[in-house]
């Protein structure tokens, strides 16, 4: 009876606002994008809407979501208590001060005092972040690629949100000894790829095989996708601050190869599984994969100075966040939020009464439709930006945005379910 | 079952439980042990000498009380010597000299059925430099004085009115990094698990839920505990350290053993605590 806190598991009420928030922004920027076509489709693509739409969905949908999910899954994965759930709330308060805050910045052409006021907020919310993280991750020996890979995102996402508050600097007074793009392409590689990929990559070495079953796989491709992709984001940095173009075409070359490397561990996780079913939330996550080798394709294309009718540079970070980060996110959300939910509500019951499984929280046809309605959408967009086609753009969205508008039903359901029995 | 001084009241119990009433009947000091927190405070640290000790009898009252229900008595050593750490007052002021005493009752929570040792372990962790704290307890809780003086500290039990004055200051070497106590489960090695296993006395259900995806492991092995006999152990082979499973075995006061083979592959067994 000598307690000693083996409940590592955080409460759910630190952790669920983070999904609902990203829940809504995701349909939130689905609709946005919908009303402002143009800013889109239009080549000149660092103007306002669009860095509003990127602020909204890097960090109301992805940043947010990943929060909530990393506080859920710290615990499960390195067999911690997290650090402390007051930083847990407190993050969550600043994270969506500083994302409404600094969209309603961009949106309002770009106002400098309001871009730098959030970029503080937001600061304070990453150094806050990274505390928790880290102090919580600790010495554990456990998953160590896992620690790893989720140990150095957040080191990018430091230096992510140092690099975009610099620039908000410069938008109040310019101090940049250089031009300020250099630095915006800086800030949003750091952030694409320095947090959300390694980021994924870390939690989804362990989840991944962990739903489909597979025990024992090979970890040596992820580390090498690690000293790659590492290799590729600091050459790209120092070819940008410093304008010699070799190192970015390196950068490139290694960064396409760590993805390649990752994408073949996944690979074999997906076909040495034991388990040949998968779930439309497995399948979800599954299909995003694949629009990986669209990404490669697409920045190898760009390096190679390949001109399309859209800008491939910004084409390729579109299919990164919509087709990759977007689409793995939301077939997870239905692997992680429904448990946290059922945990709270019926583990208490579980071996003494019949309970409800975690998939029974919510509607399991609004996932299938979500899943349908959101492939064939973000494959049609995809096509509308390459094809410059407004009814193909007009389309695509509206697909993308019934998907939105199915997950947040079954994400409210989830959220709001009730005790039933059966 | 052969007992003397030196054995430990989890032994007995688990033996019979008749020994509960047995020792609760000696005088009121032991009627404590008929509630299920204190005992499992109490009975899996301590001896019967300790325990004579704590509800001040002899030991041989209660070793004969036990006899009278059917223990048969270990002749060889029962006469053992318990170190006595009730000392006078003088070592109580030099144990006291130059200290801020902190003072802390812990019998309200034991009133209400609650476990001191969280509230003792706060208080333990803001304790500063010179300073002491005084436990106030109605039996001398040797189980929380051991934990303590593994960590580092230094310790002194004094009665005064029937009220035990447990003190405790940081020690001379400071306080240890010791883990701040032994987990409610025991890591162990594939070998000790499977002389455990080979060695367990009763019947063993085997269920393997490597191959189930959350929370679906959770939900087989607390139906498999809820219905567990008294005797019998479960097996468990899994995939990884059940972190949302512990907490339950942790306040179902189960035993639980856990090795881990490789990644991906965890033995556990689960058997409940007779205590």
């Amino acid at each position: 009876m000598f307690s000693q806190g083996t409940n590592n598991a955080p409460s759910p009420k630190s952790v669920i606002p983070f999904f609902v928030l990203s829940a809504i922004s995701w349909l939130f920027a689905m609709v946005f994008i919908a009303f402002h076509p143009n800013a889109i489709l239009n080549s000149v693509y660092f103007n306002e809407v669009m860095l509003t739409i990127t602020h909204v969905l890097v960090l109301g949908f992805v940043t947010s979501v990943i929060f909530g999910a990393l506080f859920q899954l710290l615990p499960v994965i390195f067999l911690q208590k997290i650090y402390s759930e007051k930083l847990t709330k407190a993050i969550f308060y600043l994270l969506i001060a500083g994302t409404v805050g600094l969209s309603l910045s961009f949106y309002m052409g770009s106002n400098s005092y309001g871009l730098v006021s959030s970029g503080i907020i937001l600061n304070i919310a990453v150094i806050l972040f990274i505390v928790n993280v880290w102090k919580t991750i600790g010495k554990s020996k456990e998953n160590k690629v896992a620690n790893l890979f989720i140990k150095t995102s957040v080191v990018w996402l430091a230096l992510t949100a140092i690099a975009g508050l610099l620039l908000a600097i410069n938008f109040l007074t310019p101090f940049l000894p250089f031009v300020h793009l250099e630095l915006l392409e800086i800030h949003a590689h750091f952030g694409i790829i320095g947090w959300f990929i390694f980021l994924i990559i870390g939690v989804s070495s362990v989840l991944i095989p962990m739903f489909l079953l597979v025990h024992k796989l090979e970890k040596k491709p992820l580390y090498i996708a690690y000293f790659m992709l590492s290799a590729a984001l600091v050459l790209g940095g120092i070819s940008k601050l410093t304008g010699v173009s070799t190192l970015m075409y390196i950068g490139f070359a290694l960064g396409s190869l760590g993805i390649i490397y990752y994408l073949n561990y996944i690979y074999v996780a997906y076909k040495t599984r034991p388990r040949k079913f998968l779930d439309y939330g497995l399948k979800k996550t599954m299909i995003a994969f694949p629009t990986l080798i669209l990404v490669v394709i697409s920045s190898i294309l760009f390096i190679a100075g390949f001109k399309t009718n859209f800008n491939l540079s910004a084409f390729y970070i579109i299919v990164l966040i919509i087709g990759f980060v977007a689409t793995l996110i939301l077939g997870q959300f239905y692997k992680t939020l429904p448990f946290i939910v059922w945990l709270k509500i019926y583990k208490p019951f579980v071996g003494k009464e019949k309970t409800l499984l975690p998939k029974d929280l919510y509607n399991y046809n609004i996932l299938k439709y979500q899943f349908y309605s959101h492939v064939s959408g973000f494959i049609l967009f995809f096509c509308s930006l390459l094809l410059n086609l407004i009814s193909l753009f007009y389309i695509g969205i509206g697909l993308l945005m019934v998907g939105a508008v199915l997950f947040l039903i079954n994400v409210t359901q989830i959220v709001l379910h009730k005790k039933q029995t059966l | 079952m052969k007992i003397n001084g030196n054995t430990k009241v989890s032994k007995v119990i688990k033996e019979n439980k008749e020994a509960i009433e047995a020792i609760a009947s000696l005088n009121p000091h032991f009627t404590k042990l008929r509630n299920p927190v204190l005992r499992r405070l109490l009975a899996p640290r301590v001896t019967l000498a300790e325990a004579a000790k704590i509800g001040k009898c002899e030991v041989q009252e209660m070793l004969d009380k036990l006899v009278s229900i059917g223990f048969e008595l270990d002749n060889e050593n029962n006469t053992m010597d318990v170190p006595s750490p009730l000392s006078e007052n003088k070592a109580k002021d030099s144990f006291l000299d130059g200290q801020k005493v902190i003072t802390l009752d812990v019998r309200p929570f034991l009133a209400k059925g609650e476990d001191p040792f969280n509230i003792l372990q706060k208080a333990l962790v803001k304790l500063q430099k010179s300073e002491v704290l005084e436990v106030l307890i109605d039996f001398e809780p040797i189980p929380l004085i051991r934990i303590q003086e593994k960590r580092g500290f230094v310790t002194l039990s004094v009665v005064e009115d029937g009220l035990y004055h447990t003190y405790f200051k940081a020690g001379e070497s400071g306080k240890e990094e010791v883990p701040i106590t032994e987990d409610p489960y025991k890591t162990v090695s594939e070998e000790e698990y499977n002389e455990l296993i080979e060695a367990y006395p009763g019947e063993m259900i085997t269920i393997d839920v490597r191959d189930l995806e959350m929370p679906e492991p959770l939900i087989r092995i607390l139906e498999a505990i809820e219905n567990l006999e008294e005797n019998t152990g479960l097996k468990i082979f899994h995939k990884r350290i059940p972190q949302h499973l512990l907490p339950e075995l942790e306040s179902k006061n189960l035993n639980t053993v856990i090795c881990p083979i490789t990644e991906g592959n965890v033995m556990l067994f689960i058997t409940k605590r007779n205590v």
